[in-house]
């Protein structure tokens, strides 16, 4: 610790000097005048400052006010020394920036003991300094780290306008980051998937998950699959991702091309409400399932509730950010307190709107910020009107082709695996589960007639049905040699899939027999179905190669 | 995603949920479903709300059952068909076997 002393009298230094000295505060530098002070204090930076009052030129009471200026951040001790005793002078030592006072002359321990409490402040006003500029440091890093992330979701997670403009909601995050989530596409079938979660909590934390999930549900939707599907794909990644305190409420819903019906599949989430003047015309569908990211894939539910829409009826969906808004005694909106802001409104509008239904929400509450993320969103019933041309120009053209030995044929999931591989061609969403079942037909025709040679005459009767399947396990794991090739090329361009599958078995006589069973009482039969089939579904079929190639032609805008 | 079945109708009406796929993989299973059935139930319903494909095995199972059930009064029902499954009933007419809702 530094102490710089000021007095004009060499005495009254030394015996200072000496006194701090055998107290242990080695460290004195000494100042004859105020000038000499000022100067010494802006190069030695002392810790304490002990100035006498009356001195030639300028006095202590001048002193004191210009280091005071000087000294940075910290607070920095000027104790007077003096012999003036008048009350007056005492009080002057404070009001012109000093901090205390010793009267001259003084005693020894009083002035240490002073000495030593006010190094002991300046000791502790140091160490918050420094934590405050670790916090101002850490509140700058935060601040950069946020500005990132923030830039991440907002490009991340972006809605397409021609598909969001069939929806009047609302997004009130309680914080920078909403840990609610709303998301929407147009489906291949001409319909809009969304999505309304609500994660646990609020903040970035809540809104990190958003991201994978977002990023599955616009995958899942250009794949035109069903929402029990979106379900449980979603409810696989938060599994995955999150921790096990952490899940997602959510609502999951295709509305189709009419716009007239919605399938909703609903999990922890408040309930859905479809508008009415009337309690008795008011139609509220609850959630039937937990939230996602709870059970895991055996355990969870995938069943989903259909509700039809007349002409002009809304649907409501809300997080329950919204009717939890709470009045001053505590008492939360809930569903009942929406419910009556709805009935008003459609007594007086005739319709709601996402905007005063919030406006009138808050009004029941106390406070003017929000404790949680607030998401409103309203679907009015009416055509969906979304253009899926720019899709299809921009669909990329692409060939598959999956060469398959012995050992691949055995692996029990291999036809699960090439029509995965499938359905990832672009332009082909439409006629989705079409094509797997083309495929599937001319895979298992390939493999038990033209690999395993197995006859379809055996599944003629229930017995023999079952037979057959024996039958054909039995030949496949004795199977040492094989070969089937498929090749799926899709072009997008012209509206066309080209799908072929050619087998090492010996071909068979296509114009004979085969494509001509399925008509009349075949139908009673429990074979004989797949090439009638084949040939309902595509726009052309033929073969190649005495029967070891098939090609099928498919139009993907049927 | 396994095929599971349910009683409803205080146990009068045997639903057989068919999952995502329906084709030859599920040939065990599938009749597992309806073996040993109890002399209660008169409908079969087939739900293939979750079903996004089937191919003409999974036909031959579904008329499997019948031929298997031959012996029974029995009404069968295909519920909650989706439109590119609901194509491959229609096209095989299974409209005359089966009541499709």
């Amino acid at each position: 610790m530094k102490i710089l002393i000021v007095d004009d009298e060499s005495i009254n230094r030394t015996l200072l000097t000496n006194m701090l000295y055998s107290a242990g505060y080695k460290n004195c530098i000494e100042a004859v005048n105020g000038i000499e002070a000022i100067k010494l204090f802006d190069e030695e930076q002392p810790d304490l400052v002990l100035l006498d009052v009356v001195m030639p030129g300028l006095s202590g009471f001048d002193v004191a006010p210009k280091i005071r200026k000087r000294a940075k951040g910290t607070y920095l001790p000027i104790l007077f020394i003096t012999a003036l005793e008048d009350k007056e002078s005492l009080v002057r030592c404070l009001e012109v920036g000093g901090n205390d006072f010793a009267t001259k002359p003084f005693d020894r321990h009083i002035l240490i003991a002073k000495i030593r409490a006010h190094l002991q402040i300046r000791a502790l006003s140091e160490h918050v300094e420094q934590q405050n500029q670790a916090l101002r440091l850490f509140n700058q890093r935060v601040a950069r780290e946020h500005a990132i992330v923030e830039h991440i979701f907002s490009h991340a997670i972006v809605n397409r306008p021609e598909v969001l403009s069939h929806f009047d909601f609302l997004l009130q995050p309680a914080e920078t980051f909403n840990g609610d989530l709303f998301l929407c596409e147009a489906s291949p079938s001409g319909g809009i998937y969304f999505v309304v979660g609500d994660f646990t909590g609020h903040g970035l934390a809540s809104a990190i998950g958003a991201l994978p999930v977002t990023r599955a549900f616009r995958e899942l939707a250009q794949q035109g699959v069903s929402i029990a599907e979106i379900t449980s794909e979603l409810n696989r990644i938060l599994i995955t991702f999150l921790p096990n305190d952490m899940f997602m409420a959510a609502v999951i819903g295709e509305i189709n091309a009419s716009g007239n019906r919605v399938h909703l599949w609903q999990g922890g989430m408040p309930e859905v409400i479809v508008p009415a003047k009337t309690d008795i015309a008011m139609r509220k569908v609850p959630s039937r399932h937990m939230a996602l990211g709870i059970l895991d894939e055996n355990e969870l539910n995938t069943d989903y509730d259909t509700i039809n829409l007349g002409h002009n009826e809304q649907l409501v969906i809300c997080s329950d950010g919204l009717i939890e808004i709470a009045n001053k005694n505590g008492e939360m909106l809930l569903e009942e307190g929406l419910v009556n802001i709805i009935k008003v409104q459609m007594q007086e509008q005739g319709k709601v709107d996402a905007k005063s239904l919030f406006r009138q929400a808050k009004a029941h509450g106390f406070s003017s910020s929000l404790d949680d993320d607030v998401t409103l969103v309203i679907f009015n019933a009416k055509p969906v009107n979304i253009s899926t041309v720019r899709k299809v120009d921009e669909g990329l053209p692409s060939v598959h082709e999956i060469a398959l030995s012995a050992p691949h044929l055995k692996q029990p999931d291999i036809l699960q695996r090439v029509l995965q591989l499938a359905g990832q061609c672009e332009g082909i969403q439409n006629i989705r589960s079409i094509v797997y079942t083309v495929l599937s037909e001319l895979f298992n025709n390939a493999l038990d007639h033209g690999i395993l040679k197995l006859e379809s005459k055996v599944k003629t009767d229930s017995a023999g049905f079952h037979q057959y399947y024996t039958e054909r396990e039995r030949s496949l794991n004795a199977l040492s040699y094989g070969r089937i090739n498929i090749r799926i090329e899709s072009l997008p361009i012209d509206g066309k899939v080209l799908l072929q599958v050619e087998d090492s078995g010996e071909g068979f006589r296509w114009d004979r027999g085969r494509t001509l069973i399925g008509h009349g009482n075949a139908k009673e039969e429990s074979h004989g179905r797949g090439l009638p089939l084949i040939h309902a579904l595509c726009e052309k079929v033929w073969f190649e190669d005495g029967g070891k190639k098939v090609l099928c032609l498919l139009d993907t805008q049927s | 995603m396994e095929i599971t079945s349910r009683f409803e109708n205080q146990g009068k009406t045997l639903v057989i949920d068919v999952g995502a796929k329906f084709d030859f993989s599920k040939v065990e299973v599938f009749r597992n479903a309806y073996r040993d059935l109890d002399s209660n139930v008169s409908h079969i319903s087939v739900d293939l709300s979750r079903t996004e494909y089937m191919d003409s095995s999974a036909l031959g199972m579904l008329l499997n059952m019948q031929k298997s059930l031959a012996g029974r009064e029995l009404s069968y029902s295909i519920e909650n068909a989706r439109p590119q499954v609901a194509k491959i009933l229609q096209i095989s007419r299974f409209d005359k076997k089966f009541d499709i809702k």
